[in-house]
C-alpha cells in the first residue's frame, strides 16, 4: 500500500499570533532571565557557590546561545553580594631590589599608601637638602672636615718644625713628600752636597732618614683618620636624616597603624633613608643638575633595578579599588596574552639598555579578578603561548607569579626582577565550544581536576505553548533593549517560525539569539523603509527574503546549471538506475539545497558494489559506510541461497567537489535496484534518507533545504502536479518549509511523502509493489524484488557457467599430466 | 704693588705638583668667569725638586707611606712633564666648558723665584696652599676645603677702614652679582657704616669658618693669623690685597 503524500499542515508549524495573547510588543514584559538554560545555570550558580579548590567552570554550547553574557551577568550578580577585593601594592626591597615586595591593603588604602608616600618624597626632596644645606649641618660636617685637616696638619707641622730644626725642609713630590738638606734656606744642590766633609754628610743622612720614618708613620695615619672623618660624617647625616624624616615618618606610621605589613615597611623605608641618604641625595642632586630644575620637578625616570634617588621609595600601585567598593570583581579578558593574565615587567630603553624596576610592574587580569571571577574565551587562551600553561600553574599554586616567556623557557641569564607572588584567589569561568572541552578533558591531565564544572549551553528550546510564550517575551525585551520599533503579534510569530527554522525542527525554537537579534533589526529596517510605526510579519518575511537574497547568488548559478541543462536533472519521466538524489551545500551562514542524479549500473561480477566517489577519493567515510550498508541490506535480502554475483557501481553524475554523509543511501540503493529489476524510476521525485542493513529508511539533516531545493529546480522548469520528494519519515516532525512550498502542496501542484522503509519508497518509485517472500522463500515475480531476484539468479547461474567452462577448458588443456608414464 | 680695584689684567695660577694647586685654578677660573678676565696658568718645573732627586739619600714618599723606588732627576722630569701635561688638558677642558680665555705655560726655575716673578707681573696671582712661602702680596688663595660658591662678597674690614680693599670688594660684588657683605672688628668702622657686621676679634676666625659660600677679600693685618694657617681652614677662596 503506498503512502499518500503528506497534508500541507505537516509541512511547516504555524504560530498562532492570537496565541500569544497580545496586540504588539509595547504590550509583554520582556522576558527578563536566561531563557531555555536551566542546566547551564545552575551548573554556573553552583560553580560559583562551591567554595572548593577545582570547581572552575567551563561554559561550553554553540556560538550565539548568549554564553558570555548570560556567565558574566550571573557572576556579576554573585559578586554583588561578595566581598569586595583588597588593593595590592608593589614596594622596592632595598636588601634585594630584583625582588619587590608585595603588600596587600583594605580596598582603597593602596591609593592612600601612594599618595602618602609620594607626598613623603615630595617632602624629602625638600627637607633633607634643607637639612643638609642647613648652617648647622654645615657646621657640622666642617668642624669634622676641620679637625681632619687639623689633625693631619699637626702632624705635618711637628714633622716640618722637627725638620726646620735639622735644616731639612718637607717638599711635595710628583708622587707624594721628600725631606730636603738645606742651606741657607735653599736646597742642597748634589755637588754642594759633595763638598760637604764626610760627618755632615752622614748627619744629614741620618737626619733625613729619622725623618723620613715619621713621614712614612704619619702617611700610614692619614687612612685610618680619613675613616674615622667619614665614620663621623656618616653619623651626622644619620642624625641629620633622622631628624629630618622623623616627623613625617611618625606621622605615616600613625596612619597606617592598623597594618602591620605596611608599619614594617614604612621602618624599612625610615632605615633605607639613614642608612643611605648620601647617595640618594646625591643621586637627586645629580639628576636636577642634569636635567634642570623644571624637569627635576617632575618625577625622574628610574635608572636600574636599585631605583636611585627618592624613587626608591614610591609606591607601585598594582591594583586598587576605591574605598567604598562593593561586591567581589569580575573581570573579563579579551585578549588573555601570556603578560595581560599574569602581568608584565615593562622595560624602558636607556642608553642603549633596558632597564626596568619595581615601578613598572603592571597588573594583569588574574590580579584585577583576585578575590572574585575570571571570564575567558577558552579558544583564545590556548592560542595565546604559554598562556594556557601560566593559568594552569597559577590556579594550581594559587598564586600569581610574573614572568616573560623568556624567563618560563629558561632561557635568559640576565637578572630580571622577580617580584613576590601574590596570593591568587578566585573562580576561572572559560567560555568555549564543547569540543574544546572534550578535547582537554581527554588529552590534558590537569583539566579534569581544575574544572570540575561544565555549564552546557543547549541551542534549542521546546516549542510548546508556554516556550512560544517565554520566546515571545525574549523577543520583546531584545526589540526593547535594541530600541527597535514595536513588533505585531503577527510579527513575533514569523519570527518565532523562523526560529523553529534555525533549529531545523519544527518542534525546537533554536537559542542562537544572534541570527534571531539580526532578524529582528532587519526587520524593523525594513519597517522604517516601509514608513511602518509598527514592524509587521511581512517586514519580517521580508527581512528573511533580503537575507536569502544577499546570500543566494551560488544557489543561483546551481539552479541556472540545472535549468539549462548543464548539470543534467531530470524533472519528469521515468529513467532505469537513475534517480534524483539531494544534498544541502552550506555556504558561510547560508545552506541550500540541490538536486544530483545518482546513477546505478549493473554486470555479472564477483559480489561488489563499487562506490565510485569513493574510489575517485571523492568520498567521504560516511558516504562509504552508507554505501557499505546497501551492500549490506541487499546481499541480506538477496543472497541467502545464492552468490551475489553482481558487480554495481554507484556515482554521484557531475559532481566533482566531494561527497560526504549517507543521507543519499537510500536513493543509491533505490537507482541499483532499479539497474538490478531494469525498472525504471520516477524522475519527477527527488529522494533523500539514509539507510541501515534492514531496510529501514533513517533521518537525515537539512530535509527543509533539500525538500526546496529540488522544489525551486521544478518550479523553474515548470510544475507539472506529478512532482515531489520522498523524505524519511522521521523527518516529518523536522519539517518547517517555505510558505510557496506548502502552498503548491496545498494546492497539488507538489507533494512531499514520508516513507519508513526501502519497500515503500520503491514502490512509490517505480509503481510496483516492492513484494514480499512466500512460504518457498520467493518474491513475486512481478513485484520489484521478484524482478532483482531473478536478474540476481541469472547473474548467479551466468557466473557459474563460466566458472564450469573455465575449469573445463583448464583440464582440457593439461592432456600430458594425464599420459604421463608410469615408473 | 697693589691691585687696584679690578685693576688686573688676567688672574695667573701657579701650578706645580701640589694638588691644592688645582683649587686655586677653580677658583680663579670661576672668579675670572664673573670678571671676564683671562686666566693664565704657569706650571712650574721646580728646580729645587730635580736637586733634591739628584741627592743619593733622598726618597720619595707616597700618600700611602710607601718609599717610592726611582726617585732620580731623569724620572722626576718625566713625571713633572707628565704632570703638565695632563694640566694642559684639564686646563682646556675647563675653558672650553666654561668659554673661559686660558693659557698655558710651563717654566723651569726655583720655585720661590718664580712665584716672585709671577707676583711682580701686576695680575693677580692665584695659589695653592703654599708650603714654604710667606704670601705678603695680593693673591687669590684656596685652601683643600675652600670651593667657590656662589654667595657673597665678604669683606674683613680691619681697625682702619682701607678705601683700597674697599673698592676692590665692591668690584668683585658688582662683577658677580652678589651682594657685598662687610665684616669688622672695629668698632669705629662699624659706626661709619651701617651694614657693617661687628665681630669681636676672639670670635673673628670661628666667624671666618662658617663662610661657606662667596668670598673673603683682606688685607693681611686683618686677618687673626697668617694666611698660610688660616686658608687651611677657610671654606671659601681668600683674596689678599
Amino acid at each position: 500500500m503506498r503512502r499518500p503524500p503528506l497534508a500541507p499542515d505537516r509541512l511547516n508549524t504555524r504560530c498562532d499570533p492570537q496565541s500569544l495573547g497580545f496586540a504588539d510588543t509595547r504590550a509583554v514584559e520582556g522576558y527578563d532571565g536566561v531563557l531555555g538554560q536551566e542546566r547551564a545555570l545552575e551548573a554556573i550558580r553552583f560553580a560559583a557557590d562551591i567554595a572548593h579548590e577545582g570547581y572552575n567552570l567551563f561554559v561550553m554550547g554553540p556560538p550565539g546561545t548568549g554564553k558570555h553574557s548570560t556567565v558574566e551577568r550571573l557572576l556579576g550578580e554573585r559578586a554583588a553580594g561578595d566581598p569586595p577585593p583588597r588593593d595590592w601594592v608593589y614596594v622596592n626591597d632595598f636588601d634585594q631590589p630584583s625582588r619587590p615586595n608585595a603588600l596587600s591593603l583594605p580596598p582603597g588604602r593602596g591609593h592612600d599608601l601612594r599618595e602618602a608616600m609620594a607626598g613623603l618624597i615630595e617632602d624629602l626632596r625638600t627637607a633633607i637638602p634643607a637639612a643638609f644645606e642647613s648652617e648647622e649641618s654645615q657646621n657640622r660636617r666642617q668642624a669634622i672636615e676641620q679637625e681632619f685637616r687639623e689633625h693631619q696638619e699637626e702632624a705635618f707641622e711637628r714633622l716640618r718644625r722637627r725638620a726646620e730644626e735639622k735644616h731639612i725642609a718637607l717638599v711635595r713630590t710628583p708622587n707624594g713628600f721628600a725631606l730636603a738638606p738645606l742651606r741657607q734656606g735653599k736646597v742642597v744642590t748634589p755637588d754642594e752636597f759633595k763638598a760637604l766633609d764626610q760627618a755632615e754628610q752622614r748627619r744629614i743622612q741620618a737626619d733625613s732618614e729619622e725623618l723620613q720614618s715619621e713621614l712614612e708613620a704619619i702617611l700610614k695615619q692619614i687612612p685610618r683618620w680619613d675613616r674615622e672623618r667619614r665614620e663621623a660624617l656618616r653619623k651626622v647625616n644619620e642624625e641629620l636624616t633622622a631628624d629630618a624624616v622623623g616627623v613625617p615618618m611618625e606621622e605615616l606610621r600613625q596612619r597606617f597603624a592598623d597594618l602591620p605589613e605596611v608599619v614594617e615597611h614604612l621602618e624599612a623605608v625610615r632605615r633605607d633613608l639613614v642608612e643611605n641618604f648620601h647617595r640618594i641625595f646625591f643621586a637627586e642632586r645629580a639628576s636636577q643638575q642634569q636635567q634642570g630644575l623644571a624637569e627635576a620637578m617632575a618625577p625622574p625616570a628610574v635608572s636600574s633595578n636599585d631605583v636611585g634617588g627618592f624613587n626608591r621609595y614610591q609606591v607601585n600601585l598594582l591594583v586598587g579599588y576605591p574605598a567604598e567598593v562593593a561586591g567581589a570583581p569580575v573581570v573579563y579578558e579579551d585578549n588573555p596574552t601570556l603578560g595581560n593574565l599574569i602581568g608584565r615587567v615593562e622595560q624602558i630603553a636607556m642608553m642603549g639598555a633596558l632597564v626596568t624596576d619595581f615601578s613598572l610592574i603592571r597588573a594583569g587580569a588574574l590580579h584585577r579578578a583576585n578575590g572574585g571571577y575570571l571570564v575567558l574565551d577558552a579558544e583564545k587562551v590556548l592560542t595565546q603561548p604559554f598562556a594556557w600553561d601560566a593559568l594552569k600553574r597559577a590556579l594550581k599554586a594559587r598564586r600569581i607569579v610574573i614572568e616573560n616567556a623568556w624567563q618560563i623557557m629558561s632561557m635568559t641569564s640576565t637578572v630580571a626582577l622577580e617580584p613576590e607572588p601574590i596570593p591568587l584567589d578566585l573562580k576561572v569561568a572559560l567560555v568555549g565550544d564543547p569540543l574544546i572541552y572534550y578535547l582537554l578533558s581527554a588529552y590534558d591531565r590537569q583539566f579534569p581536576a581544575m574544572f570540575k564544572v561544565a555549564a552546557d549551553f543547549d541551542d534549542r528550546l521546546g516549542r510548546d505553548h508556554d516556550g512560544e510564550a517565554r520566546f515571545a517575551r525574549l523577543i520583546a525585551g531584545m526589540i526593547a533593549q535594541e530600541e527597535l520599533r514595536p513588533f505585531t503579534a503577527a510579527a513575533v510569530a514569523r519570527v518565532i517560525e523562523q526560529a523553529a527554522r534555525l533549529a531545523d525542527d519544527a518542534e525546537k525554537l533554536s537559542l542562537r539569539l544572534e541570527p534571531v537579534l539580526d532578524l529582528l533589526r532587519e526587520a524593523d529596517w525594513q519597517a522604517r523603509q516601509a514608513g511602518a510605526e509598527l514592524a509587521d510579519a511581512a517586514h519580517v518575511q521580508a527581512a528573511i527574503d533580503a537575507q536569502i537574497r544577499r546570500a543566494d547568488r551560488i544557489r543561483e548559478r546551481a539552479q541556472e546549471a540545472i535549468a539549462r541543462d548543464i548539470l543534467l536533472i531530470d524533472t519528469q519521466g521515468t529513467a532505469i538506475g537513475q534517480v534524483n538524489g539531494l544534498s544541502v551545500l552550506q555556504l558561510g551562514g547560508f545552506a541550500f539545497g540541490k538536486p544530483s542524479r545518482l546513477t546505478a549500473r549493473v554486470h555479472l561480477g564477483a559480489g561488489r558494489v563499487v562506490d565510485i566517489e569513493r574510489e575517485a577519493k571523492l568520498g567521504g567515510a560516511l558516504h562509504t559506510k552508507g554505501v557499505l550498508i546497501l551492500a549490506g541490506y541487499l546481499a541480506g535480502l538477496f543472497a541467502r541461497d545464492l552468490p551475489l554475483s553482481l558487480h554495481a557501481t554507484l556515482v554521484f553524475e557531475q559532481s566533482y567537489g566531494g561527497v560526504e554523509g549517507d543521507s543519499a543511501a537510500s536513493a543509491e540503493l533505490y537507482a541499483l535496484l532499479s539497474a538490478l529489476a531494469e525498472v525504471p524510476l520516477r524522475q519527477d521525485l527527488a529522494v533523500t534518507g539514509s539507510v541501515n542493513q534492514h531496510g529501514e529508511v533513517q533521518a537525515i539533516g537539512g530535509v527543509n533545504e533539500k525538500i526546496e531545493g529540488f522544489f525551486d529546480v521544478c518550479a523553474t522548469k515548470g510544475l507539472t502536479g506529478t512532482q515531489g520528494v520522498l523524505i524519511p519519515k522521521a523527518n516529518v516532525q523536522h519539517l518547517m518549509l517555505r510558505p510557496e512550498v506548502v502552498e503548491a502542496v496545498a494546492e497539488e501542484r507538489f507533494a512531499i511523502y514520508a516513507v519508513r522503509s526501502v519497500a515503500e519508497g520503491i514502490a512509490l518509485l517505480t509503481g510496483l509493489e516492492a513484494g514480499e517472500r512466500d512460504a518457498d522463500g520467493r518474491f513475486p515475480p512481478d513485484s520489484l524484488f521478484g524482478k532483482v531476484e531473478a536478474r540476481l539468479r541469472t547473474f548467479a547461474r551466468a557466473r557459474k557457467a563460466f566458472a564450469q567452462e573455465a575449469a573445463e577448458a583448464a583440464e582440457t588443456e593439461r592432456p600430458e599430466d594425464a599420459e604421463a608414464p608410469k615408473p | 704693588m697693589s691691585v687696584t680695584a679690578i685693576g688686573f689684567q688676567r688672574i695667573v695660577v701657579a701650578l706645580d705638583t701640589a694638588p691644592e694647586g688645582l683649587y686655586a685654578l677653580e677658583a680663579a677660573a670661576m672668579l675670572a668667569s664673573g670678571l671676564d678676565r683671562p686666566v693664565e696658568a704657569v706650571f712650574i718645573e721646580d728646580t729645587d725638586l730635580l736637586s733634591l732627586a739628584a741627592l743619593p739619600f733622598t726618597w720619595e714618599t707616597s700618600m700611602s707611606g710607601r718609599r717610592n723606588p726611582g726617585f732620580e732627576p731623569r724620572r722626576v722630569e718625566l713625571e713633572l712633564r707628565s704632570r703638565a701635561r695632563r694640566l694642559r688638558q684639564q686646563i682646556e677642558r675647563m675653558a672650553l666648558s666654561r668659554r673661559l680665555s686660558v693659557s698655558f705655560r710651563v717654566v723651569r726655575g726655583r720655585r720661590t723665584e718664580e712665584l716672585r716673578r709671577l707676583r711682580q707681573s701686576g695680575n693677580l696671582l692665584a695659589l695653592g696652599l703654599a708650603d714654604m712661602i710667606e704670601i705678603d702680596s695680593p693673591a687669590l688663595l684656596a685652601g683643600p676645603g675652600s670651593r667657590l660658591r656662589p654667595g657673597p662678597v665678604v669683606l674683613l674690614a680691619g681697625q682702619a677702614a682701607d678705601a683700597e680693599t674697599r673698592a676692590l670688594a665692591e668690584a668683585l660684588a658688582r662683577a658677580t652679582e652678589q651682594p657685598l657683605q662687610i665684616l669688622s672688628t672695629s668698632m669705629a668702622v662699624a659706626a661709619d657704616t651701617q651694614e657693617v657686621e661687628r665681630v669681636p676679634i676672639v670670635d673673628l676666625p670661628g666667624r671666618l669658618q662658617l663662610l661657606h659660600r662667596g668670598l673673603l677679600v683682606a688685607r693681611a693685618a686683618d686677618l687673626p693669623m697668617p694666611p698660610s694657617r688660616l686658608i687651611r681652614r677657610l671654606s671659601v677662596p681668600l683674596v689678599l690685597v
